[in-house]
C-alpha cells in the first residue's frame, strides 16, 4: 500500500507540473499568425528576425500544411475563442464563408498607409479581394497563381519540336512523343476530381464554354462538351495511367522521374522541378504561356493566398505592422522567383528577381499576363463552389476514364449542370438573384 | 532417433526462413524510406532502386533540422505520451479488475464509448472547452484529449488479460485477510505483466502518433511530432526528401522509448513480482 | 480505512475511469448530437436554427451516403480480415523461444510505431502507377500493372493492405500477450498425445486464444471503421469518391462544404453503427467464450 501511495504522490507532483500554465514573457506587443509551409513561409522566415528587432513585436509562427491550417483556422474561428492575431488563407475558396461569419476585418482604413504603397499592387483582380457584398478590402494578396506548361527541353529538341502555340500542335507533339512502351508519356494534367477544376478551366474556355452563364450552369453547353471531351481524350491517350488521383504533388512526381514530357499546370510548380535535390532533369526545364485553343488561350489569374486580419485580435496595430511585412518587398522579392509571383508591380524591376530568374519564365509570366479573360477566377463562382467543383469534376474524370469516347458524357454534363443549378438556388443566387 | 533430429533441423530451418521473410515484408518499406531520404529524389524514382552503394545526401536533413526544432517536438511527444499513459494506467487498471470481477458490462460499455464516437466529434468541442480553460497549448490539455482514447483502450484489453486469471486466487486471498487492493497489487497485476506491457506500449505509441487531438489542440510551445509531418505537404508542392527525413526523424525516438519502455516494464514489473 | 476500500473496492476502482470518461465525452456527445439536429451551414452566415431530423432524411436518401457506407464496410472487413488472420498466425508463428526473439518482435512492432499520415506518403510513393517501386515489383515478377490507389477497382484493397501492413503490429503483440498468459499444461498435454502442430493451433491454441481474438477484433474494427488520417493522408477520398468512407464524407461535409449540421448527423450516424455493432459482438464473445 505504502508503495503505492508514493507511486500515486509522485504521479500527483509531475501532473501539477504538467499542466501548471506557460508563462508570460518580454513588455513587447506579441502577436500569434498562422501561416501555410512552403516558399511563401521560407520567405517570411529569412526576414522575420530582422522584422521583430526593428519593430519590437514578437511573432508566434505557426505553420502548417494547407489542409491541416484550413482545418486549424475554422475550427478556432468557429468556437469564437481564438487568439489569432493574423493569418494566411486562400481567399478564392473562403473568403465567403469566413466573412460571412465575420472572421475577417475589413482592411479600407488600413490601406492608405503610405508603408504599404497600396497602389503597387494595381494588378491584383480587386473582385477577389473584396468582401462580397461589401466594398471593403478583406486581405492583401500575396501571390498569384497563373498556369503554364513545363516541358523537357532533352525531348523537345530530340524530336526537333518547339513548345505548342495552339490544341492541334498540343496534340502534334502528344503523337510524337508519346511513348507508354518505354514508360514515358507525352502530358500530365491534373485528374483527381477536385483538384482538377482549376487546371481544367482554361481548356473549357478555350472552346467557348464556362462553367456558368447569366446566373445558370454553363456546363452542358456546346463548348463545354467540346472542352471537357477534349480534356478526356489529351489524358485519356496521352497521359500516363495514374492521372485519376494525380493532384499537384503527382504533377512533380511525373515530371522529376521522368515519366512525362509535359506538365500543364500551376506556376508554383516550378520551384520543385527545377530544384536539383528533386529532379534529375533539373536542368532541362522549358517553361511557355499555355497553347490556345479555338476561342484562344485563357488561363486563371487567382490570388493564390493573402493575409488577413481576425477581428479578434487584441493588437490590431501589430497585426498590421506584421501583415504590411508579409505583404512587403523583401518577401515578394523572395518568392517570385520561386515561383510564385508577388502582385507587386514593383517586384519585376527588383533585381534581386532579375538576377534570379531564366529569360523563358519571365517571357512566360510577360506572355500570360498579356492575355484578358474572363477565366479570372478558373472556378465556377458562387457560395457551394467546392461542392460544386465535385460535381463537374465528376463527369471528367469520367471523360479521361473513356479517353473522350464515353457514350453517357453529355448526359453525364447535363446531370452535372442540372445539379449545380439546384446548388446555385439552394443558396438564392439562381438566375436573376445571381450577384457573384 | 537420427530421423527425428533431422526433421527437427529442417523444422528450424523452415521456421527462420518463414520468420525471415515475414521481416523483410515488413522492413523493406521502411529501409526504402531510409535510403531515398538520403537521395536525391531523382535517384529515388529509378528501378531497380539502388539498395546499397550510392553517395548519401544530407540536404534533406540540414533542411529540416534548420526549419523544425526536433528537440524540443521529442520531448513535447514524449512528455505527452508517457503521461497520458501513466494517468490512463493508473485510471484504468482498477477499473478492469473491478469491472471483470464484477462483470461490470455497463460501466465496461460506458468507458469503451469514447473509443466509439468518431475523432472528428471531439475537435471542436474541446477545443472550445480547452480554450475556455485556457489550456490550448499546454501538457495538460494534450494529456487529457489522449487519455481519451488510452483509457478505453487500456480497460478493454487488461479485462480480457485479467479474465484469463482464475478468480479462486482472488478468493484465497481475501480468505487469508488480504484487502482487495492488496490482492490487486500483489497478486493479480504480477501475473498479467505481459497484458500490462503490451497495453502500455499500444497506449504510449497511439498517443504518440495521434495527429487530430495534437494538431487542434497543440501550439508552439507543446507541438509534438506528428503535426510536423505535415510541414512539407502545402498546398504547392511536396518536397518528398524531407518529408522522408522527417519519416526516419519521427520514428527513431519512437523506437526507442518503446524499446525502453518494453525494458523496463518488464524488468521493473518481475523485481516487484519478487519483492511483494 | 483499508478496509472500506476493500469492501466497497467494486466502486472505489471503477469509478474514477468511469467519471473521467463521462466527464470528457458527455461534452463532445451532445455537442455533436445537438449540432445534428440544426441547419448549421457556414456559408450562410446565419446562426445555427433548429431543423429536427432534415439532416437525417437527407443523408438517408443520398445514394452518396450508401456508397460510402458501403465501401465503409468493404474496407473495413477486408483489413480486418486480413489482420486478424495473420495477426493470430504470426503470434502462434514465434510465439516460443528462439535465438532473436526481440529483435524480431521489435520489427515486428516497427509499422505500429509510426505515424499514420507517415505511413500513408510512404505507400503513395510505392503505390505511384508509373514510377513506383510496387508496379516495379509486379511486372518484374510477372504479374500486370495495377493503378492501386488510382484506380476505382483497386483503391479500397490498396488502402485496406496499407491498414494491414501497418496495424497488424497491435494484432500480434496482443495476441503473443493473450498466449503468454495461457497454462502451459494444456499445450504439452497435446504435443504427449501426439498431435501435430496444425491440429494443437485448431484444437487447442485457437478456441483458447478466442477471447484474446475477440478484444483485439472489436478493437481493431471500431478504429478501422473510423480511419481517417490514413486515407485521408493517400486519397483524400479518391478517385473521384471510391475510397469516400463514412469518416472521410463527413470530414468533406464539414471542411470542405460547410455544413456542419450536416456532418454531425453523419457522425452521428457513424458513431450509432459503431455502437451497435460492438454491443452484439460483446454479446456475441459472451455466448461463444461461455460455450
Amino acid at each position: 500500500m505504502k508503495k503505492l501511495l508514493s507511486v500515486l504522490l509522485v504521479v500527483l507532483m509531475a501532473a501539477s507540473l504538467v499542466f501548471a500554465g506557460g508563462s508570460k514573457e518580454s513588455a513587447g506587443p506579441r502577436i500569434r499568425v498562422l501561416s501555410m509551409t512552403a516558399q511563401i513561409s521560407d520567405g517570411i522566415l529569412e526576414y522575420l528576425d530582422e522584422f521583430e528587432e526593428e519593430s519590437g513585436i514578437k511573432v508566434d509562427l505557426e505553420l502548417y500544411g494547407e489542409a491541416e491550417l484550413r482545418q486549424k483556422e475554422m475550427t478556432e474561428f468557429m468556437t469564437g475563442n481564438s487568439t489569432v492575431d493574423v493569418y494566411l488563407f486562400s481567399p478564392l475558396q473562403d473568403m465567403a464563408a469566413f466573412s460571412q461569419n465575420g472572421w475577417i476585418e475589413p482592411l479600407d482604413e488600413y490601406l492608405d498607409d503610405p508603408e504599404l504603397n497600396w497602389d503597387d499592387f494595381s494588378s491584383a483582380p480587386p473582385k477577389q479581394i473584396t468582401i462580397p457584398g461589401t466594398d471593403s478590402i478583406g486581405c492583401l494578396p500575396l501571390y498569384s497563381s497563373v498556369q503554364l506548361m513545363y516541358y523537357r527541353t532533352d525531348v523537345f529538341e530530340k524530336y526537333g519540336l518547339e513548345p505548342p502555340k495552339d490544341y492541334d500542335e498540343l496534340i502534334e507533339v502528344c503523337k510524337k512523343i508519346n511513348d507508354p512502351a518505354n514508360n514515358f508519356y507525352a502530358i500530365a494534367c491534373r485528374g483527381e476530381r477536385n483538384a482538377l477544376t482549376s487546371q481544367y478551366s482554361p481548356f473549357l474556355f478555350a472552346f467557348g464554354g464556362s462553367f456558368i452563364k447569366d446566373g445558370k450552369s454553363n456546363f452542358a453547353s456546346e463548348g463545354s462538351y467540346e472542352a471537357t471531351k477534349f480534356y478526356g481524350e489529351l489524358l485519356g491517350n496521352y497521359a500516363p495511367p495514374g492521372i485519376l488521383t494525380a493532384g499537384y504533388s503527382q504533377m512533380t512526381q511525373l515530371f522529376n522521374s521522368g515519366t512525362v514530357g509535359m506538365v500543364i499546370d500551376a506556376n508554383a510548380l516550378y520551384a520543385t522541378l527545377v530544384d536539383p535535390a528533386e529532379s534529375a532533369y533539373a536542368d532541362k526545364v522549358g517553361v511557355a504561356a499555355i497553347p490556345a485553343g479555338p476561342e484562344g488561350a485563357h488561363s486563371y489569374m487567382q490570388v493564390s493566398w493573402a493575409v488577413a486580419m481576425y477581428p479578434g485580435s487584441k493588437n490590431k496595430e501589430a497585426a498590421w505592422e506584421f501583415m504590411k511585412f508579409v505583404a512587403g518587398s523583401d518577401v515578394a522579392a523572395y518568392i517570385t522567383p520561386l515561383g510564385m509571383p508577388s502582385f507587386r508591380n514593383s517586384v519585376w524591376t527588383d533585381e534581386r528577381v532579375e538576377s534570379a530568374m531564366t529569360p523563358d519564365m519571365v517571357q512566360a509570366y510577360a506572355d500570360t499576363y498579356a492575355i484578358t479573360t474572363n477565366n479570372e477566377f478558373g472556378l465556377p463562382r458562387m457560395t457551394a463552389v467546392t461542392e460544386a467543383r465535385d460535381i463537374m469534376g465528376g463527369a471528367v474524370v469520367y471523360s479521361i476514364e473513356t479517353k473522350g469516347q464515353g457514350p453517357e458524357l453529355k448526359g453525364m454534363m447535363e446531370e452535372a449542370a442540372a445539379e449545380v443549378d439546384e446548388l446555385l438556388k439552394a443558396y438564392d443566387e439562381y438566375g436573376e438573384n445571381y450577384n457573384w | 532417433m537420427e530421423a527425428y533430429k533431422a526433421k527437427k533441423t529442417i523444422g528450424k530451418i523452415i521456421f527462420y526462413i518463414a520468420v525471415a521473410a515475414i521481416c523483410l515484408v515488413i522492413i523493406f518499406p521502411l529501409y526504402f524510406v531510409f535510403i531515398s531520404s538520403f537521395k536525391n529524389m531523382a535517384d529515388v524514382y529509378v528501378m531497380p532502386p539502388k539498395l546499397i552503394g550510392f553517395k548519401p545526401v544530407f540536404a534533406h536533413y540540414e533542411y529540416i533540422f534548420k526549419t523544425q526544432n526536433y528537440g524540443t517536438y521529442i520531448v513535447n511527444s514524449a512528455v505527452v505520451g508517457i503521461f497520458s499513459t501513466l494517468f490512463a494506467l493508473v485510471l484504468g487498471l482498477p477499473a478492469a479488475y473491478a469491472i471483470n470481477r464484477n462483470g461490470m458490462k455497463n460501466s465496461l460499455l460506458g468507458i469503451l464509448v469514447a473509443r466509439l464516437l468518431p475523432p472528428m466529434s471531439f475537435l471542436l468541442p474541446f477545443y472550445f472547452i480547452f480554450s475556455e480553460l485556457g489550456m490550448v497549448d499546454t501538457y495538460g490539455a494534450l494529456i487529457l484529449s489522449h487519455m481519451v482514447l488510452s483509457v478505453p483502450l487500456i480497460v478493454w484489453l487488461m479485462e480480457g488479460f485479467i479474465a484469463g486469471i482464475p478468480r479462486e486466487l482472488d478468493e484465497a486471498a481475501t480468505i487469508d485477510g488480504c484487502t482487495r487492493q492488496r490482492c490487486f497489487g500483489s497478486i493479480i497485476l504480477p501475473m498479467c505483466k505481459s497484458g500490462m506491457a503490451t497495453s502500455t506500449i499500444l497506449s504510449f505509441l497511439g498517443s504518440w502518433n495521434n495527429f487530430q487531438f495534437a494538431l487542434i489542440l497543440s501550439g508552439p510551445r507543446t507541438r509534438t511530432l506528428p503535426v510536423t509531418l505535415q510541414y512539407f505537404v502545402s498546398g504547392a508542392d511536396i518536397r518528398w526528401g524531407r518529408m522522408l527525413a522527417a519519416t526516419i526523424v519521427v520514428i527513431i525516438p519512437a523506437i526507442v522509448v518503446t524499446l525502453l519502455l518494453q525494458k523496463n516494464i518488464v524488468s521493473g514489473m518481475t523485481a516487484g513480482a519478487v519483492k511483494g | 480505512m483499508n478496509d472500506w476500500i476493500s469492501d466497497h473496492y467494486k466502486w472505489v476502482f471503477v469509478a474514477p475511469a468511469l467519471i473521467f470518461m463521462v466527464l470528457m465525452i458527455v461534452v463532445p456527445i451532445v455537442m455533436t448530437l445537438a449540432f445534428s439536429l440544426t441547419d448549421w451551414n457556414l456559408l450562410t452566415g446565419r446562426a445555427p436554427s433548429f431543423n429536427g431530423l432534415a439532416n437525417y432524411i437527407e443523408i438517408l436518401k443520398s445514394p452518396d451516403f450508401w456508397h460510402s457506407f458501403g465501401i465503409t464496410f468493404y474496407y473495413t472487413f477486408l483489413a480486418i480480415a486480413m489482420e486478424l488472420v495473420a495477426g493470430v498466425l504470426l503470434a502462434v508463428l514465434i510465439n516460443k523461444d528462439f535465438r532473436g526473439k526481440g529483435v524480431v518482435k521489435t520489427i515486428i512492432l516497427l509499422p505500429y510505431m509510426m505515424a499514420p499520415v507517415a505511413v500513408g506518403m510512404m505507400w503513395m510513393l510505392f503505390y505511384e502507377p508509373t514510377s513506383g517501386f510496387m508496379n516495379w515489383l509486379f511486372t518484374t515478377i510477372g504479374l500486370p500493372r495495377s493503378g492501386f490507389t488510382s484506380a476505382r477497382g483497386s483503391v479500397i484493397p490498396s488502402l485496406a493492405f496499407v491498414e494491414f501492413w501497418q496495424m497488424t503490429p497491435m494484432v500480434v503483440i496482443v495476441c503473443m500477450a493473450g498466449l503468454a498468459a495461457l497454462p502451459e499444461d494444456c499445450m504439452e498435454a497435446a504435443v504427449v498425445d501426439g498431435a501435430t502442430p496444425i491440429q494443437t493451433f485448431f484444437r487447442v491454441k485457437l478456441p483458447m486464444l478466442l477471447p484474446t481474438i475477440f478484444s483485439i477484433g472489436l478493437l481493431r474494427f471500431v478504429d478501422v471503421f473510423k480511419s481517417f488520417d490514413l486515407i485521408y493522408a493517400m486519397t483524400k477520398g479518391g478517385p473521384a469518391n471510391a475510397s469516400r468512407t463514412l469518416n472521410i464524407y463527413a470530414y468533406e461535409e464539414a471542411f470542405s462544404y460547410y455544413k456542419f449540421g450536416l456532418s454531425s448527423s453523419i457522425l452521428t450516424v457513424v458513431f450509432i453503427i459503431v455502437l451497435a455493432i460492438s454491443f452484439a459482438t460483446m454479446k456475441l464473445k459472451n455466448k461463444v467464450v461461455e460455450v
